[in-house]
């Protein structure tokens, strides 16, 4: 499913070059749910960025599904991600004057209609996050944990294939947490694809895989 | 909110400029000052032209004829209807005028500048006599208005003189009767005051008696001689021929009296289009500063909806929006707060420059409206597209991440 | 009454010194049913200044109007200074009772004294 290639990212900012990822190789299959750990700066969510086309390698090719993302236009990567794609956040990720409803559906405008997720099928995803009756509030209104149940809603809308979650739950008490875990597994047994970041390492057992970065670099995998 | 595209986006918009409504109102502000000022200076200048054009069309004169060095006067009588009065002889001057070629009629006025009232609200007025026989200025409008000439005792009033037809108007002991209103030219004949000159010779025989203080006119003698020209008659040439054959006079064209409206008229301008350039400088600058904080502000936002799948284009597309929304509304709220001012305090302007003013036709009006509203709008998408295509060449990790 | 030198008539000072005071006291009235309709003081005083406002323009325009002739200084700067300063004078008090409201909706603590 994803396939990277000897891909590596270098950040210079102010004259000074950081190593975020060494040359790195490897393959998430189909179906596969990794967790990805390490400590801070060990380059997981610049490794989780380069899956998702979110920022160019320096060198290496990155495939999705066996499109090799960089060889594609930025219109036309925009809209690969728009259909198989859904990304997962730690930070707040909502944007504050659409309701959750309109929060929601926000992945499917970028696509023609038909094509992604529609109203009966974000009222499904609400059902199961349990938040179907607050459809026309604002985030402000919400909690904490309901906020990134919402997020994770929204990246599932357009049934992307790939799903990329960078400390999703960051910030979560542990039944909230619990929660989103479990509403990855539930994808990944339908089939999606999950690479996760995260510092819980009492997550990992629940992976298929574990992989953890140091320096830049896979230091061990499971 | 999705089902309409284009409302939906504009909903959006509003919303997003809602977020700090204390620093939207600050920008709109600075907008609405700018195309305040700058519809009010639109304005002025399409009102000004429009009132010496209906007013020199109205007085029907290519030429004025006046005692030499009463020029000055007759411009302002002319143009702010203030009271003046001189005179020069009449018979002879209409005779040589009349004899020469190019000259298609001739006709006289005697000036009187009324009495102050003692009273409230009617201060110096400005009587206008003239000769029904040759008269062509307001004869015609007369027999196309009312269908007869004006009664012994009847007085035609220029559009802003108060009281309804019937009232009574008494000037140096006479009293008159309100016979007919003239349309709104926004020159001086909107303050003045029109009568035949034979009511004007008798009112000032009775005023010996009658007035406070006894009115002269010398008889025979005429104010300002007003002259039609064929068709295709050179003005200038005519008026220099006149000067020769008549001694003691100064001729002004209907020309010169719009040059003299449209000299005061810069000097107005002179003052204002700084102060809109200013205005506008400083608007600039709110909006410049404005819209870097905004995308300073939502640069991981718009790095999320890139990674939810937006374009480049697409992710600042609201941001865009906004601006040109704020623009928009500035330059509304602008125009018609300008417009409201401008309405309250447009006499005290016009006459501290002594400029003649009267609002162009509606369709003009909102013409420049649009324009002004318009141009703020594009104004806002232009300063916005700045910030905005510096966003869109960060890649969509950078911009979520930055700090 | 007093006739005029024109030949009108025009009521005398003391008719239009009763006349302010009957534009007074109607705000004194309308402020006190401002602070009847809105106990808690932030609104009831904006709503005061908006009945101020409206004084402010009724004055020259009904009042104590100013005389008909618009060339008098009056009419050229003293009457549409009062009403551009009235007219600022509502928008502001009931923008004062309109976001003041929305501040309480919101459940904002507001201090009291």
């Amino acid at each position: 499913m994803i396939q990277l290639y000897e891909v590596s990212k270098t950040y210079r900012t102010r004259g000074q070059s950081v190593v975020a990822l060494a040359p790195l190789s490897g393959r998430v299959e189909p179906g596969e749910f990794v967790m990805v750990t390490g400590r801070s700066g060990a380059g997981k969510s610049t490794l989780l960025a380069l899956m998702g086309g979110l920022t160019r390698p320096d060198e290496g090719t990155v495939s999705v599904m066996g499109q090799d993302l960089w060889s594609l236009s930025d219109a036309e990567r925009a809209r690969f991600r728009a259909r198989h794609i859904g990304f997962v956040f730690q930070f707040t990720s909502l944007i504050p004057t659409l309701t959750v409803l309109e929060n929601l559906l926000l992945p499917a405008s970028f696509l023609p209609p038909g094509e992604g997720g529609d109203r009966q099928r974000a009222m499904e995803l609400l059902e199961r996050v349990g938040l179907a009756e607050h459809i026309h509030r604002y985030p402000w209104q919400l909690s904490g944990g309901q906020q990134k149940r919402v997020a994770v809603a929204r990246a599932l809308l357009n049934r992307p294939e790939v799903l990329l979650a960078d400390e999703p739950t960051a910030d979560l008490d542990e039944e909230t947490e619990r929660e989103v875990v479990s509403l990855f597994q539930e994808e990944n047994r339908a089939g999606t694809t999950v690479v996760m970041v995260t510092h819980s390492t009492e997550l990992v057992p629940l992976a298929h895989r574990h992989l953890v970065l140091s320096g830049g670099r896979v230091s061990h995998a499971r | 909110m999705w089902g309409n595209p284009v409302l939906g986006l504009l909903g959006l918009a509003l919303r997003n400029l809602l977020r700090n409504p204390g620093r939207t109102l600050a920008v709109l502000v600075g907008v609405m000052v700018v195309a305040g000022t700058a519809f009010a200076g639109g304005l002025i200048g399409r009102g000004v032209d429009h009132a010496v054009a209906r007013g020199l069309d109205r007085l029907g004169a290519d030429l004025m004829v006046v005692p030499a060095g009463a020029a000055g006067e007759l411009h302002t009588a002319l143009v702010m209807g203030l009271p003046t009065a001189f005179y020069m002889e009449g018979e002879r001057a209409l005779a040589e005028i009349r004899s020469i070629e190019g000259v298609k009629a001739a006709s006289p006025q005697i000036f009187v500048a009324t009495l102050a009232s003692s009273a409230c609200c009617t201060g110096h007025l400005m009587l206008v006599g003239y000769d029904p026989s040759t008269d062509f200025t307001v004869t015609p409008w007369l027999r196309r208005e009312l269908g007869r000439e004006l009664a012994p005792d009847e007085v035609l009033v220029g559009n802003h003189i108060l009281g309804v037809t019937g009232d009574p108007l008494t000037f140096y002991g006479t009293t008159f009767r309100l016979g007919a209103r003239l349309d709104p030219t926004g020159m001086g004949m909107d303050e003045t005051v029109f009568l035949p000159q034979e009511a004007v010779w008798k009112m000032a025989e009775r005023s010996h008696e009658l007035a406070e203080q006894p009115l002269e006119v010398p008889q025979g003698h005429v104010s300002a001689i007003l002259v039609a020209l064929d068709e295709g008659a050179d003005a200038a040439a005519v008026a220099a021929e006149i000067g020769r054959r008549v001694g003691g006079v100064a001729v002004i064209t209907a020309g010169d009296v719009a040059l003299s409206v449209a000299e005061d008229l810069a000097l107005l301008m002179s003052g204002l289009v700084p102060v809109t350039l200013s205005v506008l400088l400083i608007a600039l600058l709110l909006f410049v500063v404005l819209f870097f904080a905004i995308a300073r502000e939502r640069r991981r936002e718009i790095g999320l909806l890139r990674a939810m799948g937006a374009t480049a284009g697409q992710s600042v597309r609201a941001l865009v929006l906004e601006a040109t929304l704020l623009g928009g509304l500035g330059g509304l709220a602008g125009v018609t707060g300008g417009g409201a001012v401008y309405g309250l305090f447009k006499e005290a302007i016009m006459v501290s420059y002594t400029l003649p003013f009267l609002y162009p036709p509606a369709g003009e009006q909102a013409l420049l409206a649009a324009a002004v509203v318009v141009l703020a709008a594009a104004g806002g998408a232009l300063v916005a597209a700045w910030p905005a295509l510096r966003l869109t060449r960060l890649e969509p990790h950078e911009a979520i991440h930055a700090r | 009454m007093v006739e005029t030198a024109s030949g009108g008539v025009m009521p005398m000072r003391c008719y239009w010194s009763e006349r302010a005071f009957q534009g007074v006291a109607a705000l004194v009235a309308f402020a006190g049913l401002a602070a009847f309709l809105f106990p808690d003081s932030g609104r009831g005083v904006s709503l005061a200044v908006t009945g101020a406002g409206l004084l402010m323009i009724l004055i020259p325009l009904w009042l104590v109007p100013t005389c008909a002739m618009a060339g008098m200084p009056c009419n050229l700067s003293f009457k549409p200074g009062a009403l551009l300063a009235g007219g600022i004078t509502v928008m502001a008090g009931l923008v004062g009772v309109l976001q003041l409201r929305r501040l309480d909706a919101a459940g904002v603590e507001r201090r009291v004294g």
